[in-house]
């Protein structure tokens, strides 16, 4: 009857998956039906009618479409996910109140670092995963929905199935890592929003805007309207990932031989985006992150009791 | 059963000088007591006594002044490896409402060291929950008999109960505490109970403690007590006599004076009247409403 530490945060991040499937599981599932399903009903009942759209499509290799609905789609998906962890965070830290729960979790023999610990690591890798596993299945039917307009339109080249797994490989490997990147960034944000969550509970998030919006508009005064570091740096952490992406893609775009292949390669686009990391400040802010889960977890021991 | 007192043991818990406070008011004055391997221990008190407290202290879930011990380890820096031996249960239904119930099993399963899922599913057999059902669907009875055998399926060295039995039927209850008894208790293992429907397990007790406004008014074997408290129902030509002994309680009921004495020898006590054993309730109420207790007498 032994329990290891790898069964224990097993069984707790099974508890959070159930815990908040709605978002990360559901919702995205609902989403992905829909549109999709709304795709093949117009193509039900306006079958003549894509034949005639599809003379708008640009002429163009259907697989550099396939390749831009796949970067748009894993764009909107991110912007999904960051929204759904910065809500994540901000409930789940303190999600164990609810219905007066938290004396049961505290009579199992796990600490509250590691509750925490397993929080983050729920919100930094399973949930992603889940949604990249959305991703993914976006991608197919993009796939199956392209496949099906370049049989009907003469300008739009088939796709070859070949390439198009290699352009899956591609933008999933591209994506995972620029996912990854950009979470591990925006950790001790998130982590930030989970500690005002375990003082705060609901009000969280309209606490860290307002502190946000506080720390700007105070700087702005003593220096006189004209900005100042604080805000600089604190636009900096937010924007970073999407900056740093958004100019790479300005780059290769500006090339006469453009090709959406060229931005979502792994050859080109990981090193390159890896390259412009600012590797001294992501290091700081998992340190940083490390302190907001800890002060977190001695606010849940000490002043949670009952 | 033997007396704490005269144990040679480490006691599972050992507690000396607990005091503990919220602001400025004081919930614990320096209580001491101890609770020996193989004891059921009943801690009585009053709404606000700060019986909640003293158990929060023991589980590790609140910060305190004053030595506790449990298991040998100092609680509120060491609670979550001390969960491994200790399972209780509090006053209200604290479930995750989100799980089902097989999953609320699967969990403890991967979550516990001492947890024994066939015997959770043994108890629950019993009752009318299913595996596959939502906890937030259960009544209030039924989240409460859930939450007993999950409880009582961890074989731990210390079960905390308090106020296990609150909203269930009077069958569930006896069935609950017989289990208890018969089932769960061993040699090995104490069990510290609070609940305000005393004279139910008054049967299961070895020691009792009596709790009032943060300090022990009685801290003593059940033996003990049946031999130190005596009550009498007092003749009316008595009344003047027996007051003269310093009774702990006394009371007027339908013409006739009863009083509780502590320490009477059983010759004088009978020429007062006809004596008896106060039971757990009757001794409770006597100690509550005692205005000025010396703690050090009892």
């Amino acid at each position: 009857m032994s329990v290891s530490g790898f069964t224990a945060t097993g069984s707790l991040l099974k508890k959070e998956f159930i815990e908040h499937k709605i978002p990360f599981l559901y919702v995205p599932g609902i989403f992905v039906t829909l549109i999709f399903g709304s795709f093949f009903v117009s193509a039900w009942r306006h079958g003549k009618n894509w034949e005639m759209a599809s003379l708008f499509v640009p002429q163009n290799e259907g697989i550099d479409l396939f390749n831009a609905f796949y970067s748009v789609s894993i764009v909107l998906w991110l912007g999904y996910l960051t929204l759904m962890l910065f809500v994540y965070f901000s409930a789940s830290f303190s999600a164990d109140r609810k219905d007066n729960a938290l004396l049961f979790w505290k009579s199992l023999p796990v600490s509250d670092l590691e509750v925490l610990g397993v929080k983050t690591l729920a919100g930094m890798l399973m949930f992603p995963l889940v949604i990249m596993g959305w991703a993914l299945a976006t991608a197919v039917f993009g796939y199956i929905i392209l496949s099906a307009v370049s049989a009907t339109s003469p300008l739009v080249a088939a796709l070859n199935s070949g390439t198009s797994l290699w352009t899956l490989l591609n933008v999933e490997v591209s994506s995972l890592i620029f996912v990854g990147m950009s979470l591990l960034w925006y950790l001790p944000i998130f982590t930030f929003v989970g500690l005002l969550g375990t003082v705060l509970r609901g009000w969280a998030i309209p606490a860290f805007i307002l502190l946000m919006v506080m720390v700007g508009v105070l700087e702005s005064i003593i220096n006189f309207a004209q900005g100042g570091q604080i805000s600089e740096w604190l636009s900096f952490r937010f924007e970073a990932p999407f900056r740093i992406a958004s100019d790479m893609a300005e780059n290769i775009a500006g090339n006469a031989e453009f090709r959406v292949m060229d931005i979502i390669s792994v050859t080109n686009f990981v090193p390159a985006y890896l390259s412009r990391i600012d590797w001294t400040e992501m290091v700081a802010g998992w340190l940083f992150a490390a302190i907001f889960v800890y002060l977190a977890s001695e606010y849940r021991r000490r002043r949670l009791a009952a | 059963m033997q007396n704490s007192e005269t144990s040679n043991e480490t006691p599972i818990v050992q507690v000396r000088g607990l005091s503990k406070g919220y602001g400025k008011t004081k919930v614990l004055h320096g209580i001491d007591f101890s609770i020996p391997t193989g004891k059921i221990y009943g801690l009585i008190g009053h709404n606000g006594a700060g019986k909640t407290t003293a158990i929060n202290t023991l589980l590790g879930l609140t910060n305190y002044e004053g030595d506790v011990r449990v298991l040998g380890m100092e609680p509120f820096a060491n609670r979550a490896e001390l969960m491994r031996d200790i399972a209780f249960i509090s006053d209200v239904a604290s479930l995750p409402r989100f799980l089902k119930v097989n999953q609320l099993l699967d969990m403890m399963e991967g979550l516990h060291p001492n947890f024994v899922r066939q015997n959770a599913q043994s108890m629950l057999q019993d009752t009318d929950i299913r595996g596959n059902v939502k906890i937030k669907s259960l009544s209030k009875g039924m989240l409460a008999q859930l939450h007993l055998a999950v409880v009582m399926a961890i074989d731990a060295k210390l079960l905390v109960l308090d106020e296990p039995t609150l909203g269930l039927d009077i069958t569930f209850r006896k069935k609950f505490y017989r289990r208890l008894v018969e089932d769960y208790m061993s040699e090995n293992r104490s069990i510290l109970i609070t609940t305000h429907q005393v004279d139910e397990i008054e049967f299961l007790l070895s020691d009792l403690i009596f709790i009032r406004e943060g300090k022990i008014v009685l801290n003593d074997s059940m033996d003990s007590i049946s031999q130190r408290f005596i009550q009498v129902l007092v003749s009316a030509e008595q009344v003047k006599e027996a007051l003269s002994k310093r009774p702990v309680f006394s009371t007027k009921q339908l013409g006739q004076t009863i009083m509780i004495f502590d320490g009477l020898d059983q010759e004088t006590a009978e020429s007062f009247g006809s004596t008896s054993t106060p039971s757990v309730s009757d001794l409770f109420v006597a100690l509550m409403e005692q205005k000025s207790q010396s703690q050090g007498k009892l």
